[in-house]
């Protein structure tokens, strides 16, 4: 079904929104969240809550991309349930890596840093993210949007895993100067 | 701010860009699938190649040096056998550091493509040579170079979409590797050029391996060596090069998702590179919406009929004053004979575009190939 049929569905307040929309982006969204939670229990919470997450949301809204909607949902619920968790059971999985890597984009300790509102750091973020390379933008979504692991990466770009570690390596430097030089803090 | 910050701000992405990233993939998934197995079976055949060729001289192994590499990808015609054993410049330099010997084996470019073949020996009882790709690797932290015929404090080259990829020897021996750089420089100040002494630098020894303890394809970066190895020789670049473009042409790039919404940004482009490794297309557009110059497919046609897929690699794009002008760069999979292109065609998978080697050009009918009628 195509994806403009599901929406309307859901603004119908038909049932058969849900289940058309888990039959067409089940496994996209279990992708998104067990690549977060590592534990497929919570995957398919997760999952479960991104549908009723959309029911609740369609209408009033009506997303263009379906699938990038539904992803930004189970993405955030995941996070969110990855959080809910203690500290000694949040367990591996690819957001732990992920976040491991994220720390090169920190201010260290001592550099002088302000406040900044999660969605003003969000429009900085997409503005990097928009000025890269083609192939360079992908490679840097998969992992930090969808946790993907470098392995996946490396055969879905058909280059090696040390190059997708190069190039996010590259990307996270870079990123850390684009922040410095939007002002947030002082490059170390 | 903290990591979970970043990572919380990086779910605000654009919507289009979080899509383009899996429909590229989804798109591209069969055909990937399909290289991994030819490059298999590739690697097999090569396996056994290499333990025939044992025995043979250094210097039919110098001048094959990168054989077995470019037919990971696919076979090679005899010509493109032929032209990388004129073109490889055997060095054979060796240096230990920490017990641990570099040699650098071969080295093979074109005025911005490198390819560096590596063998590593470590001390025994080192595993540096794993059964399969996915079981680990061993590469170089990071590597510098630059020509000795221009100030180093000036220029010196880091990378730039460059990688290492593990090569398979067929020595059977743990303690040995042998592994290849590839670098796209393109962008940088200074081609490769011929007959200057190029010195490369590569930084710490590191492997790569899959942690038992942790989760499938859950690697960890380990320093094996630590030390910086020194090599200097020169380079033969093969200079081939075709300029396709003799005057601006109008054209389309594609930006955003390639199976979804599609929007076109008007370029023009300035300059198309044809060169034996890849092609560097320079443009400008005034109107760069999202900052996100895109692409088109290449198609690169042989006079024997052939048609050679280029690989969009590394690109970019930068505003100036004048407008925003950029680059997009290309690679191939096998070394390409210039003499023997016909002509290429751009597909933005709305108009297609020839160009010709004669440094002409003629449009064509969209998704037919076929020359267009002038209005």
């Amino acid at each position: 079904m195509e994806d403009a049929q599901i929406v309307d569905l859901y603004w119908a307040r038909s049932e058969n929104a849900v289940s058309e929309t888990a039959t067409k982006y089940g496994k996209y969204c279990y992708a998104i969240a067990f690549h977060i939670l590592s534990d497929e229990q919570d995957a398919d919470e997760s999952v479960n809550d991104t549908w009723l997450d959309a029911w609740n949301t369609m209408p009033p809204h009506r997303p263009s991309i379906l699938s990038t909607f539904l992803g930004k949902i189970t993405r955030r619920l995941s996070i969110d349930r990855w959080r809910e968790r203690t500290a000694e059971k949040r367990g591996g999985g690819e957001i732990a890596l992920a976040l491991d890597e994220l720390v090169d984009c920190v201010p260290s300790e001592n550099s002088v840093e302000r406040e900044i509102e999660a969605e003003e750091l969000g429009s900085i973020i997409n503005r990097f993210i928009l000025q890269m390379p083609s192939q360079e933008r992908r490679i840097f979504i998969c992992r930090y949007w969808y946790l993907d692991s470098i392995k996946s990466i490396a055969q879905q770009f058909d280059i090696s895993e040390s190059k997708v570690k190069m190039i996010l390596h590259r990307q996270r430097n870079k990123l850390k100067q684009h922040l410095a030089k939007e002002g947030h803090f002082d490059e170390q | 701010m903290n990591n979970e910050t970043i990572l919380d701000a990086i779910g605000m992405i654009d919507d289009d860009a979080i899509y383009d990233a899996k429909a590229w993939q989804s798109e591209s998934e069969q055909e990937k699938s399909g290289r991994w197995i030819d490059r298999k079976f590739g690697v097999l055949m090569l396996a056994a190649v290499l333990m025939l060729a044992l025995g043979t001289i250094v210097y039919a192994i110098a001048t094959n040096a990168f054989q077995s590499f470019f037919e990971q990808k696919g076979s090679l015609t005899p010509e493109q056998v032929q032209y990388l054993e004129e073109k490889t410049v055997g060095i054979g330099q060796s240096v230990t550091v920490n017990d641990y010997t570099v040699t650098m084996e071969a080295a093979l470019c074109d005025d911005w493509d490198l390819y560096l073949k590596v063998r590593v020996v470590a001390p025994e009882g080192v595993t540096l040579d794993f059964p399969n790709e996915e079981d680990g690797w061993c590469f170089f932290e990071s590597e510098s170079y630059h020509s000795s015929a221009v100030d180093p404090s000036d220029v010196c080259y880091g990378m730039r979409g460059g990688g290492w990829r593990p090569l398979e020897d067929g020595d059977d021996k743990e303690n040995t590797a042998t592994i290849v750089f590839c670098e796209q420089t393109v962008g940088g100040d200074h081609p490769f050029t011929d007959g200057e002494v190029w010195n490369v630098t590569l930084r710490n020894l590191m492997i790569s391996r899959q942690d038992p303890e942790k989760a499938k394809y859950i690697y960890d970066d380990l320093l094996q060596a630590e030390g910086e190895w020194h090599f200097a020789f020169p380079l033969t670049p093969m200079n081939d090069t075709a300029e396709l473009i003799k005057e601006p042409v109008a054209f389309s790039a594609k930006k955003g998702a390639l199976n979804g919404p599609v929007e076109y940004m008007d370029i023009v482009i300035t300059s198309f590179e044809l060169r034996p490794f890849g092609i560097t297309c320079e443009y400008r557009s005034e109107s760069v919406a999202n900052g996100a110059a895109d692409h088109f497919d290449v198609t690169v046609m042989m006079k024997d009929g052939n048609e050679i897929q280029a690989q969009a690699d590394m690109g970019g794009i930068g505003q100036g004053s004048m407008g925003a002008q950029g680059y997009m760069n290309y690679n191939f999979n096998a070394p390409l004979l210039l003499d023997d292109v016909a002509y290429v065609i751009l597909q933005n998978g709305r108009d297609e575009f020839r160009l010709s080697c004669l440094s002409e050009y003629s449009p064509t009918e969209p998704g037919t190939g076929e020359e267009a009628v002038a209005p």
